[in-house]
């Protein structure tokens, strides 16, 4: 175990994987930087969103680490050529503001070609992107959505990602990037579709989804002083998502309270609560709540600090939503 | 035979496999009450000339008119008629039906219902063909509506950057669904992408040699190392954009008979006596596609309706990503 960022644990998982599969291809905008200009002695000028990808040029050359145009649908469908020629294609799209650009490629190629194909193509994708709106992949089968909260799942999910047959989104989160944490050295993988639990509990259960785990956590410390021991919840992966191990927690204390970052409506906090009402109905104590920002079309607001920080819940909103729930 | 009489033959064998396998299709379909969807009518020489001059393990990817295509680049007739029929015992299991059948054993990576959306996706066939240095291309059909799509810009321009081995041929059959070439498309389509250093060129597609030398030329400089290349071929869908689409509405009588009088498979008809192949020898192979037509949709009649199991399979791999 080393003690890692987590974006350094996210590019430690990457580095492993290119060196032990050469069939990965990573493209996307400026991940080495200054592309195309080795004989002026530019190589590797950005290294990606936040260094993730920074260094890789130089160890896996320009054929393998792809600086792409601003041309996020016509690298999303490289990918899915790719991908359906033998590659694992690992693409970056920057933040999830920027997922819409690719989304006819992402859902109608990459989400659906294994299915209508009948398993003819295959898509291991991997889509690497920062932001809260993971909720619109997790609509569509075929895509696994995973977004990891800490260093160690940052790598585990990361590898998982990548050695995946079926395409995987990673909604990375800027807010977690300087996050530290112990990391195995070597490489590994966490099984995708499981969740698991951060923080045994009695009283409700706290289901934290990427960032959120961390407030959850928090929150379930301020509980425990309050004589309230919550059980948190990491999902990680977000689609499909681990209904039986949610569903095995809430039977256990009772009570559910997702705390989704993304948008309210149609979202993956309402997903949940409606189908655990189902699954654990005759242990319910209260009915399944989620909480998330206002429904205002903001993201994040990480421009402003003075607004996220009214924008997000944070652990004081769940401890109140918790106190509420378990009264 | 010499090589193109064989050439010569080769072409009306596609051509009218493409012919009498919709012929069939519309036959059997309306009569069973199956989707009949976007008839390839008129068009034959473009997917026909374009596939003749490409190698088997060269790939092709389609649109939503995707019958043209798939039968052209070597699809297995009678599991594509049980696609079509919707049989489990089709080539995607009956779920891809035209606008998505694949049959990568052969070539051909499917069709899509985003007319310009393929292109990506040939672009990433072309990059895996060059990342491996292997002596193979990639085909994307589209239509001259599909020029308008943004995605199309983005891949062929990074297909100029990087050289990729890929072909891109578009379809001109002057309808966009019910809208006119000249009315959406501004400047010539052939010539949008010239200022990129790509090759482009515009081709009778009517007449199946044409275009097979425009591809077999695209082909050359691809594989080459020297970047794609777009071609333009004109042509003319008898059809309206799907079947039974009244598409008189916005064609006059007098355009569709210009057209149906340079029917591309009477040109390469009378193109292929005067190399010296015999009616004979046409005769036979019009003949056996014919036969091969009729002979899938007798077959699909009788395949295996889909089961609630079949629907429900394959969503995902069934590989985690575990160690």
């Amino acid at each position: 175990m080393t003690a890692m960022k987590y974006w350094q644990a996210a590019a430690d998982a990457l580095r492993q994987e290119m060196r032990r599969d050469p069939s990965i291809i990573v493209l996307g905008e400026d991940v080495a930087g200054g592309a195309g200009r080795a004989a002026e002695g530019i190589i590797d000028a950005w290294g990606g969103p936040f260094g993730i990808t920074r260094g890789l040029i130089k160890e896996f050359g320009p054929a393998r680490v792809r600086d792409t145009p601003i041309s996020e649908a016509g690298f999303t469908g490289i990918a899915a050529g790719l991908a359906a020629d033998g590659y694992r294609p690992w693409v970056d799209i920057m933040f999830t503001e920027l997922l819409p650009l690719a989304w006819e490629q992402l859902t109608n190629k990459i989400a659906r070609s294994h299915y209508l194909s009948a398993g003819q193509l295959r898509m291991p994708v991997t889509i690497k992107t920062f932001g809260d709106c993971y909720s619109p992949a997790c609509h569509y089968p075929g895509l696994i959505c995973v977004a990891p909260s800490d260093p160690y799942s940052a790598k585990g999910l990361m590898t998982a990602a990548i050695r995946s047959d079926d395409p995987v989104v990673v909604f990375d989160n800027l807010r977690l990037l300087r996050h530290q944490g112990e990391v195995p050295e070597e490489a590994y993988a966490l099984p995708l579709g499981q969740a698991r639990v951060v923080r045994p509990g009695s009283a409700l259960t706290l289901l934290g989804i990427g960032p959120s785990t961390s407030v959850c956590l928090a929150a379930a410390a301020d509980l425990a002083d309050a004589g309230l021991p919550a059980e948190v919840v990491d999902l990680l992966t977000l689609s499909p998502w681990d209904v039986a191990g949610v569903t095995e927690s809430v039977r256990r204390t009772g009570r559910l309270l997702v705390v989704d970052f993304d948008h309210p409506e149609c979202g993956l906090g309402a997903t949940i609560c409606a189908r655990i009402t189902e699954a654990a109905w005759d242990a319910l104590q209260a009915p399944p709540t989620f909480l998330t920002p206002p429904p205002v079309p903001a993201m994040g607001m990480d421009a402003n600090p003075a607004m996220a920080a009214m924008y997000l819940p944070d652990a004081g909103a769940v401890v109140a939503a918790a106190a509420k729930l378990c009264g | 035979m010499p090589a193109d009489q064989q050439i010569m033959l080769d072409l009306y064998r596609r051509l009218c496999r493409c012919r009498e396998f919709e012929s069939a299709l519309i036959r059997y379909a309306t009569k069973d009450g199956k989707p009949v969807g976007h008839p390839y009518f008129g068009q034959e020489a473009v997917a026909a000339g374009v596939c003749t001059a490409l190698r088997p393990a060269d790939r092709v990817v389609g649109t939503h008119r995707a019958h043209g295509y798939a039968v052209a680049k070597g699809c297995d007739l009678e599991r594509l008629a049980l696609e079509l029929y919707g049989s489990a015992e089709g080539t995607c299991r009956g779920r891809a039906g035209e606008m998505y059948v694949a049959e990568t054993d052969v070539g051909y990576f499917g069709g899509t219902q985003i007319v310009g959306g393929n292109v990506a996706m040939a672009a990433g066939l072309a990059l895996a063909a060059q990342l491996g240095q292997l002596d193979r291309v990639a085909v994307s059909f589209i239509g001259d509506g599909a020029v308008n799509q943004g995605v199309v810009d983005e891949a062929l321009n990074m297909a100029a950057i990087w050289s990729l081995p890929l072909i891109v041929v578009v379809d001109n059959n002057g309808y966009a669904q019910t809208t006119s070439v000249r009315y959406a498309t501004a400047g010539l389509i052939a010539e949008r992408w010239a200022p990129y250093g790509i090759t482009s060129l515009t081709v009778d597609g009517q007449r199946a040699t044409q275009v097979y030398d425009a591809a077999q030329s695209a082909r050359a400089r691809a594989v080459g190392g020297q970047g794609p290349t777009v071609i333009e071929a004109l042509t003319y869908r008898y059809e309206g954009h799907y079947y039974g689409d009244r598409h008189r509405r916005y064609r006059s009588q007098e355009e569709v008979d210009s057209w149906l009088a340079r029917d591309p498979v009477e040109l390469h008809h009378q193109a292929a006596l005067e190399a010296g192949l015999t009616e004979a020898a046409l005769d036979q192979v019009r003949a056996a596609a014919s036969a091969d037509s009729e002979a899938a949709f007798e077959r699909a009649r009788g395949g295996r309706a889909v089961a609630p199991p079949d629907l429900l399979e394959g969503v995902f791999t069934g590989r985690p990503g575990e160690d």
